[in-house]
């Protein structure tokens, strides 16, 4: 819960947007129209709200649906290649768009 | 309606959320993105996707699997009517247990799944049938 308060920062100063999950077996309705803002923010937060260095290797993950609403906020692995991205993000994403 | 700003947006939400102590594991079903989200204990987390079925979460403290997301349910629960009407009998009271899910999810991989995917699918029926959370099987279209 209390990763909320790093959202809008990932909103206004994100690394990479990316558009779309991959379409595959078990279609899902996030797919078209949903965007994946990814942000490296400078801390994390604890259950109490308290700040905590953000966690090394990994990027913080806003996904926005169609009516343009943050449904879900979570950390992710980063990608090894570049600290800014999330791990597989070639598979994941149909493209990025920032 | 009065504009927020950020900070009393995350400050309202920290009133709002319970205490650690207070916490029990849940499932909750997402129609919007037809998906389950099941918590199993508080801590942060961090997301790590199985297929596109399962994103499996890892406790930030310890690293193990404390919960999960679920997604393409109504889909899930219409291709379990076709190849597994038995399941049907683990509905109780309009309510699934979420292990069941996990497990039959398991069984309806088409691809040969990686090892390291089985052991997720099944820790994560292990913590749920532990933590004893079922969800709506009329919310998720599974009745």
């Amino acid at each position: 819960m209390a990763n909320i308060r790093s959202v809008m920062p990932a909103l206004q100063q994100p690394t990479a947007i990316f558009e779309g999950l991959r379409r595959d077996e078990h279609e899902d309705r996030r797919a078209p129209g949903w965007y994946c803002y990814c942000s490296k923010p400078p801390c994390s937060f604890d259950e109490s709200g308290e700040e905590r260095p953000p966690y090394p290797g990994q990027v913080f993950l806003v996904s926005v649906n169609r009516e343009k609403v943050a449904c879900n906020w979570p950390w992710a692995r980063a990608d090894k290649a570049d600290e800014g991205l999330p791990e597989n993000y070639e598979a994941r994403f149909e493209r990025r768009a920032l | 309606m009065k504009t927020m700003s950020n900070d009393e947006f995350a400050k309202r939400m920290m009133l709002l959320a319970k205490p650690a102590s207070e916490f029990k594991p849940s499932a909750y079903y997402d129609a919007d993105g037809d998906c389950i989200e099941f918590l199993a204990k508080p801590d942060p987390f961090y997301e790590e996707r199985v297929d596109d079925l399962v994103t499996v979460y890892y406790s930030q403290k310890t690293g193990e699997v404390i919960g999960s997301l679920l997604k393409g349910v109504s889909k899930l629960a219409r291709r379990l009517a076709q190849k597994l009407p038995g399941f049907l009998i683990t509905i109780q009271d309009g309510r699934i247990r979420l292990e069941h899910l996990f497990l039959a999810g398991m069984w309806l991989q088409k691809s040969e799944p990686q090892a390291i995917d089985l052991l997720a699918y099944k820790k994560l029926a292990e913590i749920a049938e532990r933590t004893s959370v079922d969800v709506s099987a009329e919310l998720c279209a599974a009745a």
